[in-house]
């Protein structure tokens, strides 16, 4: 493959061009602007065009957003050091096909290359969980669940009717109803009459 | 907007209350400056230039009312007409070629022009028939005039003077009844021109009815009072014409002592005053006559004669020749009874009869009377008295004396309520002249105290905006100084970390956690300090993920809701973003909440940005007015700095922020 790499930062950019080239791929162009990336990316339409984020000038994101407006053919890759679900979604508006944490280069980098060349996308593993602190005092049955059937289940264990817990949790009684199945669901509780409240009662400890 | 409808309904106040004073002021009537005339007018206006030259004042009227006539300028002919016609009456001069042309008018232009414009033309008609001893017709005419309503000062104060001789024509005629109404009537228009003369002249009708009524100190006090008001006015003519009608009020009470002295010394003082008058001087000189011959100065009573002689022999006034024909035959039957020619008084008597004039007829009775007692014809002398108390009595009926009496009494009270009207009147229009003004001072303190005030607020505003400036300036440097850091501390400080974590070997596996760590708390530390590519993301999505990340690290929930068209700024929609920031950090420390919602709502007119939680709630007012209410004081001034309005509510039941931002 062709590549364009673009880092302001020279010593990541020379690293990263080294670590690209020793996996056999050509290093078409390197620049340390988006101004740059782009009327190269223009010009030849490389490959493939791996951007750091925080760039004078154009930074990742613009130079990609331009791209996807010129119906390019290069597709784009975004290494960065933010580990940002907003920043990834934004950038998934414009069709990129990685997104690579700077320091989960290695090995992420090999492995969207890898992806990449199969037509796929890849993004960083590590950008789900980040949030999450250790696990909570919770039971390990409920780590199944997300916060807000976590919520539910709790005010269910206090008998409170899905009206009540819609009120307290400012959602509609719809979704509350929602989040009821989807909770029997996830825990395999049987669809008796008040078996998720019984086994709220049982298994919720205040 | 308030004070500015105050203001208007203040003028219209005022714009009423001057109108209501315009509609008052309907029934008087200001004198006009009149528009400034040309020199032929200005000098036929001029008694002198008559009085010098008879002939060729006619003359230079004739001329310049036929070229007014010719160029169709038929009011302005009439208005001339006007002045001659007015100057002639005055002068007792009816002179025919005046009379003809009158005539002339009359038949040929009068029909042009407007009712009230030639009232002049009845007036003459009046006066010349009067003058004829033709009263009944004089009356007819002096009808014609009153029957018109005045529309400006002119035509009142023609209109004011009719009624004035009406009333005299019904005296002359013994109907006092009507003489009064006419009299007072005359006094109305006159007092709607506010024209003192004219209402003084009341006193000389007055004068006539209280002597035909028997009321002698009455007759004597309206002489008085008006003797006095024409002097005050410099009217010279109707001061001696007052003096004239005291004496005959001596006459017909017959005080004959008072009357001899009383016209003596008046005689003498027209004399000295050197005012001349033909009038006067007939009419003075025949009670002079006449008191000298009484006191048997039959010498004195010629030289008064002699000096009349020319006189009379040149006027053309009817009535003054009677008056003179009267003393004259007076002093012929005194110096030669013999020889005495009364045959013009004979004559004269059945025209008076037949009109009913009966003033001159008792004058002439009075004179044949005389005749008779000295030639001692004594049968003559009594028919003679018979008929002059017939003719006294005819002037007022004795029967209706008293009723006269209270009718005249009636109008004095109707006057005296007349004037105290007028008081009223004068005095509420001085009241709402004093109201206006004291309405327009209030309103020009009200409008200098508006503008003050208008001023203050504006300097108020100014001050309030240049603070929120400030504060903005200050919020978005801070954001600015922040923003810096955090890229500092992650483009910097995290790369050169990750460098320093590539150089390791492979196997420094703990090192390498470490590391990680630092990093990881490094983007921590910078995302708190400015939301990672805020300015690309926008606010709808750095709120998501600031929600996820609160939900995740606290296992707090947050519903969200967001309908919103990112038509802020992005350091506007920064604010939004550090208020919720600042709100649920606030509700995760002290709201003590299941759970909380935010909520950005844009309507074509504004956004409304609302967090609300179902925690323990606060004190709203004794919070912000503690030392550390940081936080909410953070929230008012970052929503006032992106003009928005804050409401902060709070119960038991939870908190709810509430921040209006207009578009």
């Amino acid at each position: 493959m062709k590549i364009l790499i673009a880092d302001d930062h020279p010593l990541t950019l020379q690293g990263t061009v080294s670590y690209v080239e020793k996996m056999g791929h050509k290093v078409v162009c390197s620049c340390s602007n988006g101004k740059a990336a782009l009327n190269y990316i223009q010009l030849h339409t490389p490959d493939l065009a791996i951007l750091d984020l925080n760039m004078p000038g154009l930074d990742g994101i613009e130079v990609a957003q331009k791209i996807f407006e010129n119906k390019s053919q290069t597709k784009i890759v975004l290494l960065t050091m933010h580990n940002e679900i907003s920043v990834l979604n934004k950038a998934k508006e414009y069709n990129i096909y990685g997104y690579i944490l700077k320091d989960k280069a290695f090995p992420d980098l090999e492995n969207c290359l890898k992806e990449i060349e199969n037509g796929k996308k890849y993004f960083s593993t590590s950008m789900h969980n980040n949030f999450k602190l250790d696990p909570t005092a919770s039971s390990d049955v409920l780590s199944s669940l997300t916060l807000s059937e976590r919520k539910i289940i709790e005010l269910i264990a206090t008998q409170k009717t899905s009206k009540q817990i819609a009120e307290l949790l400012f959602l509609s009684e719809k979704t509350v109803e929602g989040h009821r199945t989807k909770i029997i669901e996830k825990l395999g509780i049987p669809k008796e009459k008040n078996a998720l409240l019984i086994w709220a009662i049982q298994n919720i400890k205040k | 907007m308030l004070t500015l409808k105050k203001y208007t309904f203040l003028l219209t106040l005022i714009i009423v209350s001057i109108s209501c004073e315009d509609k008052k002021e309907n029934f008087y009537f200001e004198k006009v400056t009149p528009p400034k005339e040309d020199s032929t007018k200005v000098w036929l206006r001029q008694n002198d230039n008559y009085q010098e030259d008879k002939e060729h004042y006619l003359k230079v009227f004739f001329k310049y009312y036929n070229t007014k006539l010719a160029n169709k300028e038929y009011l302005n002919a009439s208005k001339i007409l006007d002045v001659i016609t007015t100057k002639f009456v005055y002068f007792y001069d009816f002179d025919p070629r005046l009379t003809e042309t009158v005539d002339a008018f009359n038949l040929k232009y009068r029909n042009k022009l407007p009712a009230l414009k030639t009232t002049h033309i009845d007036n003459y008609y009046a006066n010349l028939e009067f003058d004829r001893d033709n009263v009944k017709k004089a009356k007819d005419y002096f009808l014609k005039i009153t029957a018109l309503e005045p529309n400006d000062y002119k035509s009142c104060y023609k209109i004011a003077r009719a009624y004035y001789d009406l009333s005299y024509t019904y005296f002359i005629l013994g109907d006092i009844e009507l003489s009064i109404e006419a009299n007072e009537k005359s006094r109305i228009y006159s007092e709607r021109i506010r024209d003192k003369e004219s209402i003084v002249s009341v006193h000389l009708n007055y004068i006539n009815i209280y002597k035909a009524n028997g009321s002698f100190e009455k007759a004597i006090s309206s002489a008085n009072e008006a003797i006095k008001v024409f002097k005050e006015e410099g009217n010279t003519y109707d001061y001696f014409m007052a003096k004239y009608n005291k004496c005959s009020v001596y006459g017909f009470f017959g005080k004959t002592q008072l009357k001899n002295n009383y016209i003596h010394t008046t005689y003498k003082e027209y004399l000295d005053s050197k005012f001349d008058s033909d009038v006067l001087l007939l009419c003075l000189s025949d009670y002079e006559i006449e008191a000298l011959l009484n006191e048997n100065k039959t010498k004195e009573a010629k030289i008064v004669l002699d000096r009349i002689r020319p006189v009379a022999a040149r006027n053309t006034s009817q009535n003054w020749q009677n008056d003179y024909q009267a003393a004259l035959a007076l002093y012929e039957i005194k110096n030669d009874v013999k020889n005495c020619n009364t045959s013009y008084i004979e004559k004269a008597l059945p025209n008076l009869l037949a009109n009913e004039n009966y003033e001159r007829a008792n004058l002439f009775y009075t004179v044949l009377l005389e005749k008779a007692i000295q030639n001692k014809e004594f049968e003559k002398a009594v028919f003679y008295t018979k008929e002059a108390y017939r003719t006294k009595d005819s002037l007022s009926n004795i029967q209706n004396k008293l009723e006269n009496l209270a009718l005249a009494a009636k109008y004095e009270t109707k006057e005296k309520e007349q004037k105290i009207q007028l008081q009223h009147e004068t005095i509420s229009k001085k009241n709402t002249t004093i109201f206006a003004l004291a309405l327009v001072f209030i309103a020009s303190i009200l409008s200098v105290f508006i503008y003050f005030l208008k001023q203050k607020q504006m300097k108020l505003f100014k001050e309030k905006e240049q603070s929120q400036q400030f504060t903005k300036n200050l919020l978005d440097k801070t954001e600015e100084e922040r923003k810096r850091i955090a890229s500092d501390l992650h483009d910097s400080v995290s790369h050169e970390l990750l460098a320093l974590k590539n150089s390791f070997e492979v196997n420094h596996f703990q090192l390498n956690e470490k590391v990680d760590t630092i990093i990881n708390d490094i983007r921590a530390i910078s995302r708190n300090l400015h939301p990672v590519l805020f300015e690309k993301i926008g606010l709808v999505n750095s709120l998501e993920q600031f929600i996820e990340r609160i939900e995740n690290t606290h296992q707090f929930m947050i519903s969200s809701e967001f309908n919103y068209q990112s038509s802020l700024s992005s350091e506007k929609e920064l604010q939004v973003y550090r208020i919720v920031q600042e709100a649920v950090t606030n509700i995760i420390k002290y709201a003590n909440a299941i759970a909380a919602k935010i909520s950005i709502i844009e309507t074509s007119e504004k956004i409304t940005l609302e967090i609300i939680d179902n925690g323990i709630g606060f004190n709203v007012e004794e919070t912000l007015q503690s030392k550390d209410a940081f936080g909410l004081h953070n929230i008012i001034e970052r929503s006032k700095a992106i003009g928005g309005i804050s409401v902060i509510s709070s119960s038991e039941k939870g908190t709810k922020i509430v921040i209006e931002i207009k578009k």
